[in-house]
């Protein structure tokens, strides 16, 4: 068993290695020379070479590839190019409001998928239950940045109930001032794990509840609230996996509703960098991104692995 | 009765958890109107703090994706300028920005006059304006402009800042040396003789509170001093830029209290921000929104300003290298019916590189629409039957307006007389490229790039058509144009340096190295109780004399 865990450690920091690649590859690839994003095109040549010095761009790739990686593996990832603030200070801000968004619409999700998949699974024939797959359905095929934009069309420009960017208001630091920028953004993110899970939940359900087990159960006289227990039991093993897939898809993809409604989050770091080719943030966003995801892969694979003895082999 | 009491447990269940789920709202709801608040006064405005004073808050939604650095010299381009630095800080000269109905000037700043060396026409002396306190109160005199050049201009220097010096470094290019005389009085000295040059440039060196950038040191862009009409208050990465009112500043000072800056990069946001009552002013908002804004009571403000859509020709190789295959291009293209039905009025039709209220815009007969003429000139030019050729064009970036649908526009037009066009849409970044490597290897087949410029300053046309100039991607050379951009340049005086520089677009409106569309008409969109606000024929915004009027 300890073989596999480490097999599955060293995978997940090869995959690392090869991010790290992509990542600085990508950047290199990107229209337009790197420099020329922080030079205006006819700036004098003593001002073009002090820069290309200051950012080591006369140095060949590979050294200026492990320069960064060395820098990076430090947590020194540079000065931002847009506005000179350190990036790792940018990130680490970044990835602590994404977090709070994460949280916020894994809540709203998780919640309400639960209470709909299992009503549905046990009455599978009412009202309610078409109604819990109309949003299910309707949480996996909308965009979620058409979402945001008809949520925001509907509680901050007709009804003004809810603010329709950032996360607080000027000067209010407040929990519910938080609070109330969080809303819509956590339901635009959050639709599609609804969906996602309201499904599983249901299929898990129903699928417990036809086990013998069950049956069995009932034929010894115990109340449906208690067979309930049992059944929930025995399905959230199965869920436990997906909601944890679901919030690695939260903290890093959620690029368009972060962006919509101006949430200071890593997604809208992503874009904004990319957009002011600010290439030392673009490069730290997404590699940060990415440990999170290759982590969450690895932290369920193992935790499925001491879980789950056929796959210790 | 055992089914029953099921449906029931789960009614139940489900209503408690619903209940749950939403009692973060519910109460947060009913907290964010506590009257019925009309549609101006919801929320987000009711919760700024008021401090005892009457003049408000101001709210603007800004264009870029990211905040624009508060050091001394911006990033974001001319946004960042505009709403930042011209706020934060003053410069030794500045735009006049009072004015709806005339083209944009330069005025006095932190310099109350300035003259050329007779003797020695490369010599310019500033006589610095007394009393002038920066935001933390030390006194500004001829060491702060001194200290301000050096930041930028001298890699040496203990507070040389890389990242201002590329940020600024546009506007350097012309200066050769500067010097103290005495503590009001400065000398700078230009690269060649001009007096067209350095005016232009100096409007963009901005002056920051020598003491604070040596005690912040690396920290100065986070707490920034300047002189402008606004003090620095906050800034949160991401979200805003908090500015108050500069109580004593030297001009004219502001009537708002507070100013607060948002980058929402996207126009559908910008608009939702507008129409919630988040922001007081917005950016460029969506065009089709404006007649709907227009109808519920928000102000449209739009004036013609130095801003060029345009074409930037292949003279160096393929049709476009025959002036007649470019005016013939030109004449296909429908600007009115482009500037009416597509941008419904944020544009106007244009085919030189100055807009009318330009001083120097040329009264020529524009290559403006005409499909036979057009047909006929393809023909003298040995196109009969036209040709294929492919535009690179951007698919948004600052002050490109609508790049996709107006290069369809475009295309369709040019097809009328023969001209097949191969759009090539990409990112701006990428236009940028194909700027620099110009048009050879793997873009010698590109008859066009399409961008869009400023030009409210001279040198333009050293730089878009002059022999070796920095943006002439086509390499275009005409020793006639070159020869009255030296003349305009050599001359003392203003008027006879206006009328060389006419000459020049009078030929660029003729030969048409590049080929212009349009002018942008600067859209942007206030709340009705935004009041007193001036748009000026210009880049810039004057904030000072704002009010609001609830």
């Amino acid at each position: 068993m300890i073989r596999v865990i480490l097999k599955r450690i060293g995978l997940a920091f090869l995959t690392l290695f090869g991010v790290t690649v992509i990542v600085f590859a990508l950047l290199q690839m990107m229209p337009g020379e790197p420099i020329d994003s922080i030079v205006p095109l006819d700036a004098s040549d003593a001002l073009r070479q002090a820069i290309i010095e200051k950012y080591g761009f006369d140095k060949p790739l590979y050294v200026q590839y492990f320069c960064w990686l060395g820098n990076a593996l430090r947590g020194n990832f540079g000065n931002s190019v847009s506005d000179n603030r350190l990036v790792l200070t940018i990130v680490s801000e970044a990835l602590h409001n994404t977090l709070i968004l994460a949280l916020g619409a894994s809540i709203v999700a998780f919640l309400l998928s639960i209470v709909i998949g299992v009503y549905s699974a046990y009455r599978p024939k009412s009202i309610l239950s078409w109604v819990g797959t109309i949003f299910g359905i309707g949480g996996i095929s909308i965009p979620n940045y058409c979402l945001s934009l008809i949520l925001i069309g509907i509680f901050s420009v007709t009804l003004h109930v809810l603010p329709s960017n950032g996360m607080y208001f000027s000067g209010d630091y407040s929990f519910s001032s938080l609070l109330r920028h969080l809303i819509l953004p956590a339901l635009a993110a959050g639709a599609m794990t609804l969906g996602i899970m309201t499904r599983m939940v249901r299929s898990s359900v129903a699928e417990t509840r036809n086990r013998s087990f069950v049956t069995t159960l009932r034929a010894k006289g115990l109340s449906e609230p208690a067979i309930m227990r049992h059944v929930l039991r025995n399905s959230f093993p199965t869920l436990l996996t997906v909601a944890g897939l679901q919030f690695g898809y939260l903290m890093g993809g959620s690029t368009m509703v972060e962006t919509i409604f101006s949430w200071p989050g890593i997604g809208l770091i992503i874009y904004q960098s990319i957009f002011t080719s600010d290439f030392p943030t673009t490069q730290a966003a997404i590699l940060i991104v990415a440990v999170i995801f290759v982590s969450i892969n690895l932290i369920i694979d193992l935790l499925r692995i001491v879980a789950d003895p056929r796959l210790r082999k | 009765m055992k089914k029953r009491t099921r449906a029931l447990a789960f009614t139940l269940t489900l209503a408690m958890l619903l209940v749950c789920a939403f009692s973060g709202c519910a109460p947060q709801e009913q907290a964010s109107s506590p009257t019925p608040a009309p549609a101006e006064s919801s929320a987000p405005a009711s919760n700024q703090p008021d401090e005892g004073t009457t003049g408000g808050t101001l709210t603007i939604a800004m264009t870029c994706g990211a905040l624009p650095n508060t050091d001394s010299q911006p990033t974001q381009g001319q946004e960042g300028y505009r709403f930042v630095s011209f706020q934060l800080y003053d410069a030794l000269v500045k735009w006049d920005i009072s004015s709806e109905t005339e083209a944009s000037t330069i005025i006095p700043g932190l310099a109350t006059s300035w003259e050329q060396d007779p003797n020695n026409p490369k010599q310019w002396t500033f006589h610095l304006r007394e009393g002038v306190k920066f935001h933390d109160g030390t006194d500004f005199n001829a060491d702060c402009v001194i200290f301000a050049l050096d930041r930028v201009m001298n890699p040496d220097f203990e507070y040389y800042s890389t990242s201002c010096a590329a940020s600024v470094g546009n506007f350097l290019a012309n200066i050769e040396s500067y010097a103290k005389v005495d503590d009001y009085t400065v000398t700078i000295d230009t690269v060649q003789d001009n007096n067209a040059y350095l005016i232009y440039d100096l409007p963009y060196v901005m002056i920051p509170s020598m003491q604070a950038v040596m005690e912040k040191g690396d920290g100065f862009a986070d707490d920034p001093v300047g002189s402008g009409p606004f003090k620095f208050v906050s800034k949160i990465a991401g979200q805003e830029i908090v500015m108050a009112r500069n109580d004593n500043y030297w001009g004219n000072v502001a009537k708002i209290d507070t100013l607060i800056l948002k980058p929402i990069a996207d126009p559908s946001a910008r608009l939702a921000a507008l129409q919630s009552g988040e922001v007081d002013w917005a950016e460029v908002v969506p065009v089709e929104s404006v007649t709907a804004l227009e109808s519920q009571g928000y102000q449209i403000k739009l004036n013609d300003y130095p801003h060029a859509w345009l074409y930037i020709m292949n003279t160096e190789s393929g049709p476009f290298a025959d002036a007649r295959v470019r005016q013939a291009f030109s004449m296909s293209i429908d600007r009115e019916g482009l500037c009416r039905d597509m941008l419904l009025g944020v544009g106007t039709p244009l085919a030189q590189l100055m807009y009318p209220g330009s001083p120097w815009h040329a009264d020529v007969d524009e290559y403006d629409y005409d499909v036979e003429g057009a047909k006929a000139l393809l023909a003298e030019a040995g196109y009969p039957d036209g040709f294929t050729t492919t535009f690179v064009c951007p698919t948004s970036g600052s002050g490109n307006m609508f790049p996709q649908m107006m290069n369809e526009y475009i295309q369709k037009c040019a097809a009328q007389v023969g001209i097949n066009i191969k759009l090539d849409m990409s990112e701006s970044e990428r236009v940028w490229d194909v700027m620099k490597v110009g048009f050879k290897d793997e873009y010698a087949e590109v008859g066009a790039l399409n961008t869009s410029f400023y030009t409210m300053f001279p040198n333009v046309f050293q730089k878009f058509a002059g022999t070796g100039g920095s943006f002439n991607t086509g390499n275009y050379s005409n020793p006639e144009y070159d020869a009255c951009i030296e003349k305009a340049y050599a001359a003392t005086d203003p008027e006879e340096s206006t009328g060389y520089f006419i000459q020049a677009e009078e030929i660029f409106a003729e030969e048409l190295p590049w080929v212009i569309v349009c002018n942008d008409r600067n859209l942007r969109v206030l709340a009705p109780h935004v009041k007193n606000f001036v748009q000026s024929q210009s880049w810039y915004a004057d904030l000072t004399t704002v009010t609001i009027e609830k």
